[in-house]
């Protein structure tokens, strides 16, 4: 049976191997992203206008760059899955380092905009913002609500694999460990998921 | 050995094409953003960003539909799009 068939097979195994609790963290993310975009949307329907202005703020560049580094991180974290899988451990921990490179550049990336966005006064509070209407002041808040706690889950994310890096070195490779890489892999993908759907709805939609 | 070998660069391969898969639909939405789409533009940019989510979870963190708690992640989910779809054509 191939690697890929016997992936195929065990992902039910996996899924229930995965613990109850990374599901509920996954299930609160779900959960409080789901809302606080979906006041984004109500808030737009209110005042299309003011929150296109004040997307207008956000580069598309930068938002594009962080959106290219998560899914390629994302992709690392899933070669190294596989790799740990076919017992390539070497190659695992390659590919989990290169998760973690991806994940501080996202970082760098988002304080660099961060910055930039400052420079312009672009931030919740500033004498900026309270010059203009309040829906742009409330994309503004819902934008660094949204972007700050995305920026916390990522931080936990790279505590998480390098937790993962240090296991995988000391040659933990047993099948608990594998179901760790599994939820690992899990919740970095799920950081993914999310930064796909800031971009696409502060950036692009706004 | 060849043949465990042979089938992990496979997966290697198959998730380096999602993976370049969704780079194209990153591009994509950038490219119809900076086009005049008018109230259009929303409504695709989400589609897209619902067919990248789709992607990753079946073919990055291995979530079949069939499975019960995808279910319910999937349910939730399909809420939040339907009801987000509903007010940018609102």
């Amino acid at each position: 049976m191939s690697i890929t068939e016997n992936q195929a097979n065990n992902v039910g195994e996996n899924n229930s191997g995965i613990s109850s609790g990374m599901w509920l963290l996954l299930f609160l993310e779900l959960v409080v992203f789901g809302g606080l975009f979906t006041s984004f949307f109500v808030f737009r329907m209110l005042h299309p206008g003011d929150f296109l202005i004040a997307s207008k703020q956000l580069s598309p560049l930068l938002g594009t760059l962080n959106v290219i580094l998560l899914l390629t991180s994302s992709l690392t974290i899933v070669l190294s899955a596989a790799s740990l899988e076919g017992k390539r451990t070497s190659l695992a921990v390659f590919f989990q380092f290169a998760t973690v490179l991806f994940g501080l550049f996202f970082l760098i990336n988002k304080f660099y905009e961060f910055t930039a966005n400052s420079y312009f006064g672009f931030y919740p509070d500033s004498a900026e913002m309270a010059k203009r209407p309040d829906a742009q002041s409330v994309f503004c808040w819902l934008y660094y609500m949204v972007s700050g706690l995305h920026i916390f889950l990522v931080i936990i994310g790279l505590v998480v694999v390098g937790w993962k890096i240090v296991s995988t070195l000391k040659g933990r490779i047993i099948e608990e460990s594998d179901r760790d890489a599994e939820s690992a892999a899990l919740y970095w993908n799920s950081l993914t998921v999310l930064g796909v759907i800031i971009f696409s709805v502060f950036y692009l939609i706004g | 050995m060849y043949s465990k070998n042979n089938s992990t660069t496979s997966v290697y391969l198959n998730q380096l094409f999602v993976w370049f898969g969704l780079v194209i639909l990153s591009g994509l939405s950038v490219v119809l953003a900076g086009l005049d789409l008018g109230k259009a533009l929303p409504f695709i940019v989400l589609v897209i960003a619902a067919v990248q989510v789709y992607v990753i979870a079946r073919a990055f963190m291995n979530i079949r539909p069939s499975d019960k708690i995808a279910k319910v992640f999937i349910g939730i989910s399909g809420l939040i799009l339907a009801v987000s779809l509903l007010l940018v054509v609102a």
